[in-house]
């Protein structure tokens, strides 16, 4: 569904990804673990066109998109759930949720306010005004994920959900993921803790200096104990 | 002190302080939503009084000028449009430096424009026959066009606010304000956002210019002093705020209307103190946020 081959990103003059190569198929949950600044943030900033690649191709359901807009790439059905959670603070709950779906029009979805706060009871229970500053760390990331969600993608870019969130929160949002699974939605997801890694995926990616260092299931990793110790922290 | 005079003194200073938020609000909403601050928008508030002097002279007619003011704002939007596609768009990205040399350039060329077309001499325009004289209030007399700004302002900052709040485009505009790469890859389409939104705050202020300067004489090159009245009007408020600009216009139309009746050898100075005394105290801005 996803495939991505051979990319190079720059950070304006920083060489970031040397040639990264992933592929995820329908309904695949694929972690992308490594280290701060291995190059996580980068390759789905690349896939979602916010970073342009140099070189190299992105394939979404088999088209390229390499090269398009973000815009472009979320109206095509990829969705991006950024890192330290970028809710709107100025916009309330509801009107958070609601951008997403201007892209939309008026059609039918999948995905609607209803769906989402059965997702996210906890969202329902803060209240549609409240706003995006006023929540806590753990009720923004939800709001961030819900809000993709709102934008009715087959397939999610998921930056580091559990970071920086208590263990409680880390438990209910992998939960979270896994329904999202189960909805039929592919994940990519960029991870430091294993521990939320092994929850909610099976297949794995390890990058390291902006290269894939190891591609295989989430289980072999695990048993790779040279390999855990050196890029991930447990 | 007369009650009744008092009164009067608080209308004009109301009608007064809601024709600056009408002018001033298009400048913060270019601002927040694009990060661009446009010296230039005194400038096209002038062009819309030019344009609607035109309009009077070739439609004149008393029943029109409602509709000639809003095609004013209207035409000068569609201006705003050109200058964001061909300008403005090329300097997002850019050091604000070159927001100022852009803007501050279209100043020129736009005062230089109204003097080729419209000649230096002041225009005046006809007020239809409805607005001119005045209304008796608390027993005093207080000018019909006046009370005509300032429920025609009150209305249009309803507008705006239910443009802002209610409509997909408002919140698509406050969610770019806030944060332009996410908003982005949420599927929407942020360089046409900005066009949109830089067409409609230069609309309001060709809007504000043919319905605030219609009772008083027009010349090329007022554009200046009205952008500096306007920024006072922000800068109090807090940038990107239009809750404070609303408050900080009202706040200086009030002090100016009792300034002129009381204090007229100060009068012109008025803003500024303001400006001056508030920032003392908040150099944010009355509602802006610290940073």
């Amino acid at each position: 569904m996803l495939e991505i081959k051979d990319i190079h990103s720059y950070y304006g003059s920083s060489y970031i990804l040397q040639g990264v190569s992933l592929k995820i198929k329908r309904s695949e949950v694929v972690s992308l673990v490594g280290r701060n600044g291995a190059g996580k943030t980068t390759t789905l900033k690349s896939i979602m066109g916010i970073v342009r690649p140099a070189q190299g191709s992105v394939k979404f359901k088999g088209a390229e998109i390499c090269g398009l807009k973000p815009y472009q790439i979320a109206r095509l059905g990829l969705g991006y759930v950024p890192e330290d959670r970028r809710i709107y603070p100025n916009l309330t709950l509801k009107e958070n949720l609601e951008v997403a779906q201007i892209k939309l029009g008026s059609s039918k979805t999948k995905w609607n306010f209803e769906k989402v706060y059965q997702f996210f009871p906890q969202l329902k229970a803060l209240g549609e005004g409240r706003l995006g500053s006023n929540m806590s760390g753990g009720e923004q990331q939800m709001l961030t994920i819900a809000r993709t969600l709102m934008g009715n993608p087959e397939f999610i870019l998921l930056d580091e959900p559990s970071e920086g969130l208590a263990p409680l929160v880390v438990s209910a949002l992998a939960d979270a993921v896994n329904e999202i699974k189960v909805e039929g939605v592919s994940i990519l997801l960029s991870e430091q803790n294993m521990k939320f890694a092994t929850k909610t995926t099976t297949k794995s990616y390890v990058i390291d200096g902006g290269k894939i260092s190891f591609e295989g299931t989430i289980e072999d990793l695990m048993k790779n104990e040279e390999l855990v110790k050196e890029h991930i922290t447990l | 002190m007369d009650p009744g005079i008092l009164l009067i003194d608080l209308l004009n200073g109301l009608s007064r302080g809601m024709l600056y938020f009408l002018m001033a609000s298009g400048l913060n909403l270019v601002f927040s939503v694009l990060g661009i601050i446009n010296f230039a928008h005194g400038s096209l508030i002038m062009l819309g009084a030019y344009f609607t002097w035109t309009l009077l002279q070739v439609i004149g007619g008393d029943w029109s000028f409602i509709v000639i003011i809003i095609l004013s704002g209207g035409i000068v939007g569609v201006i705003g449009i050109l200058i964001e596609i061909f300008f403005v768009r090329r300097i997002y990205e850019s050091e604000h430096l070159y927001q100022l040399l852009l803007t501050f350039a279209l100043i020129m060329i736009i005062d230089g424009l109204v003097l080729e077309i419209w000649g230096g001499q002041p225009r005046s325009m006809l007020l239809p026959r409805y607005f001119l004289g005045a209304v008796s209030i608390a027993g005093r007399p207080f000018p019909k066009y006046s009370l005509f700004i300032l429920f025609g302002s009150i209305a249009i900052a309803i507008l705006v606010w239910l443009f802002l709040y209610r409509t997909k485009f408002g919140k698509a505009s406050r969610a770019a304000a806030a944060d332009v790469e996410i908003t982005s890859a949420l599927g929407i389409n942020v360089p046409y956002v900005y066009c949109g939104m830089f067409a409609i705050g230069v609309a309001l202020a060709g809007f504000s210019g043919g319905l605030g300067l219609a009772m008083s004489s027009i010349t090329p090159g007022m554009g200046a002093h009205i952008a500096v009245t306007c920024f006072a009007v922000i800068v109090i408020g807090g940038l990107g705020s239009l809750t404070g600009t609303l408050i900080a216009a009202l706040i200086l139309g009030i002090f100016e209307a009792f300034g002129d009746h009381y204090f007229p050898q100060v009068a012109m100075a008025l803003p500024f103190i303001i400006m001056a005394l508030i920032l003392l105290a908040r150099p944010q801005g009355l509602l802006g946020r610290n940073e």
